[in-house]
């Protein structure tokens, strides 16, 4: 449980970091700054792959743990649906991509590279999560799909696969979509 | 002085706790805000999870104050001076977890106010993972930072995950955002 309560605490602080990076990001390219675009784009790849390594870090147990970690995910030691989403940090983290959209339908072609590494650690954070709910659900439901009123027969990986997706698609480019891979849900 | 659970709600010990809370201690050469090291009553109602601390609480920031200038006082230096200093600290072994505890140590951590209350969904996630939220900057994040890097050096002290890549990882993360903060 140390360990869960650990990665976790890593994850807020670098989620906290990766919302003030978009906030720097978006005035760069407002202002029209190349090079500063670029800067802000290269630690907003560092700082969610360090996301991504806590996120790991969170499901590195022996698989005797997993069972306490999950009972106290779920009721009646938390309301149910008891979810990642639930996190304020990772609700500004999205917010802040939606303001960022705007610059990015209108991107410099010289930033088309840094974008796509940028992508591509988006992409390798929400993996992350799908390692960690694989240890814990497999390919059941997930925490936030097993309560009374949710009818949903997606399993966890699915939810958060969907999540996944539409995520990418926030921080794509105009017309480039990006196709679902097998991921999950906390 | 011996209270029992019921005392928690006299004022003179909640003085007494208060003044408790803005212990700093240091471990391993890191400070880590001492806040919250228990549970009140009302916390055990709200959230059965909290029972069962498993460390200090971390203090972080509401995320959209996070523009909001350091408050008067709350810390002896602009938070951009501390980001340097730290990043400067660090610069000749970025990824040992040591010279980040050496570097980190000679960080203040600002006071804090009391703690605000989110949504009931968003205060019950952070009470799961033992997070108080407080007003507060980017110097409170810099406080974080300093407990996350201790929890990390106590993490990795008895495993293998020391010097992995997965360790490398979060410190160059944590570089990444001491960088932004030197940005802002």
């Amino acid at each position: 449980m140390r360990r869960w309560q650990t990665g976790h605490h890593a994850f807020f602080v670098l989620i906290q970091g990766i919302v003030i990076n978009q906030r720097q990001l978006l005035a760069r390219l407002r202002q029209g700054n190349i090079s500063a675009s670029r800067a802000a784009f290269k630690r907003a790849t560092r700082l969610l792959d360090a996301s991504a390594a806590a996120m790991r870090l969170t499901g590195r147990m022996p698989a005797s743990c997993y069972d306490a970690v999950r009972e106290s995910m779920t009721p009646p030691s938390v309301p149910a649906g008891f979810s990642g989403l639930w996190s304020i940090d990772h609700r500004a983290m999205i917010d802040e991509l939606k303001a960022l959209k705007r610059q990015i339908v209108v991107l410099d072609d010289d930033l088309i590279e840094d974008h796509q590494s940028w992508m591509a650690a988006l992409d390798r954070a929400y993996q992350s999560h799908a390692y960690v709910c694989e240890q814990f659900v497999g390919d059941g439901p997930s925490l936030a799909m097993r309560t009374e009123k949710n009818t949903s027969q997606r399993s966890g990986l699915q939810s958060l696969d969907a999540f996944r997706e539409r995520t990418l698609n926030l921080a794509a480019m105009r017309g480039s979509k990006q196709k679902a891979t097998p991921s999950c849900e906390e | 002085m011996n209270c029992t659970l019921e005392d928690y709600d006299s004022p003179v010990v909640c003085s007494i706790i208060a003044a408790f809370s803005r212990i700093v201690c240091v471990n391993q050469g890191a400070a880590v805000r001492a806040d919250n090291l228990y549970v009140t009553p009302m916390e055990t109602e709200k959230n059965p999870a909290a029972r069962e601390p498993l460390g200090p609480r971390l203090t972080l920031p509401v995320p959209n104050r996070l523009h909001v200038p350091a408050m008067p006082g709350s810390t002896n230096r602009p938070v951009k001076q501390a980001a340097i200093a730290l990043l400067s600290a660090i610069e000749q072994d970025p990824l040992s977890l040591q010279g980040w505890s050496q570097a980190l140590s000679q960080f203040d951590a600002p006071a804090v106010t009391s703690e605000l209350e989110l949504s009931h969904k968003q205060q019950v996630y952070d009470e799961y993972f033992n997070v108080a939220r407080h007003e507060g900057s980017t110097d409170l994040l810099l406080a974080a930072i300093a407990q996350v890097v201790s929890e990390l050096t106590l993490e990795f002290s008895d495993s293998k995950l020391q010097a992995s890549e997965i360790s490398d990882r979060l410190l160059d993360g944590l570089k990444a955002l001491l960088e932004t903060l030197c940005e802002n």
